[in-house]
């Protein structure tokens, strides 16, 4: 289940779906993918769940994930930009429903 | 002139890797062609690499490890390949996949600057899913899936771009498995179609985008042998 439907954030999702857009602006998508990666993670347990193959190798627990989103660090900006990419695959979907 | 029915598979397992390379040797079951060199877990070091490569001569080398935009790392991530090192020559005339953060951000467009025919990798930080132990379950495996299907395509004697196209459609179909299949239901789907989004989106591809190895006889045999007299423990896969 991507968004409950009948919650807040499926209520602005439907809007933004029937308008075709994300958002007016790119801070307001900015702002809708942390929402909604917000309301992702802090759903799961907090304990490791994600690596990267950096040097050095780092492992990510959904509360250190949602951190670098909300700082907009670079990996906080590349699960943003995913997101972003992730909505518009959504709103393809559900145009072609 | 690299050895177009030999590959060379660099499978390290510590700090993480096992995830990646419990499924490519899980791929090479399946789907192996020609002589295949795999050097697995402390086998996977420099000097055992520099070897095999030396003695073998592959004309594909897929390997696994952490990396940066200059560096290549495999077991206990020691260095293996950085840019500017003189190793550089040895990737001359083969076709390159690493598995590994950002290599593809600078160390591939050097490995072909210095002759090699083509480079797959990573642009940015590339992200696999450990709540689940290595191998047990479509989700652990889930992004390897889809990154070694290149080093499948490759096998099979497709081009460096054909294999680069064939892994963005294995991206697509393990997303949809995730988004809209099978899958929809786990617990972590959502995450899940998140990394693979963001794995699929990092993947590149530099080089000659025609360079393949021939497609090999099923049947070539590497004796086991061999690969022990030389005193370095590989794993000659045969089909």
């Amino acid at each position: 289940m991507e968004v409950q439907r009948g919650s807040p954030l499926g209520e602005r999702l439907q809007v933004l779906v029937e308008a075709g857009r994300l958002g007016t602006t790119a801070l307001e998508e900015i702002q809708l993918a942390k929402i909604r990666l917000r309301e992702l993670l802090q759903r799961m347990p907090e304990k490791p769940i994600i690596a990267t193959l950096t040097v050095p190798p780092r492992t990510f627990t959904p509360g250190q994930l949602l951190r670098e989103i909300e700082l907009e660090t670079p990996v906080g900006r590349q699960w943003i930009q995913a997101e972003l990419q992730h909505v518009k695959r959504i709103l393809q979907l559900a145009r072609r429903a | 002139m690299p050895q177009s029915s030999v590959s060379l598979f660099i499978l390290p397992r510590k700090h993480y890797l096992e995830y990646g390379s419990c499924v490519a040797k899980h791929l090479l079951r399946q789907h192996g062609r020609g002589t295949i060199i795999a050097l697995e877990g402390d086998e996977a070091s420099p000097e055992s690499i520099d070897r095999a490569i030396q003695q073998y001569d592959p004309a594909f080398i897929f390997g696994i490890g952490h990396g940066k935009p200059d560096l290549y790392t495999v077991e206990c991530t020691q260095e293996y390949l950085r840019v500017g090192s003189p190793r550089e020559e040895l990737m001359k005339g083969r076709i390159i996949h690493l598995n590994s953060c950002y290599t593809g951000a600078r160390l591939g467009s050097s490995l072909v600057a210095k002759g090699a025919l083509a480079f797959l990798g990573s642009v940015e930080p590339f992200y696999f899913y450990i709540a689940e132990p290595p191998c047990s379950s479509r989700a652990s495996m889930t992004v390897f899936l889809a990154e070694h299907q290149a080093a499948v395509s490759i096998l099979s004697g497709r081009s460096a771009r054909q294999a680069h196209v064939d892994r963005l459609h294995a991206y697509e179909r393990e997303i949809e498995h995730w988004l809209t299949g099978p899958g929809r239901d786990h617990p972590h789907a959502p995450l899940l179609t998140r990394i693979l989004q963001i794995d699929q989106s990092i993947a590149v591809m530099r080089g000659k985008g025609e360079a393949s190895i021939a497609p090999p006889a099923r049947a070539a045999i590497l004796p086991v042998q061999m690969a022990t007299a030389i005193g370095f423990a590989a794993i000659a896969l045969s089909w």
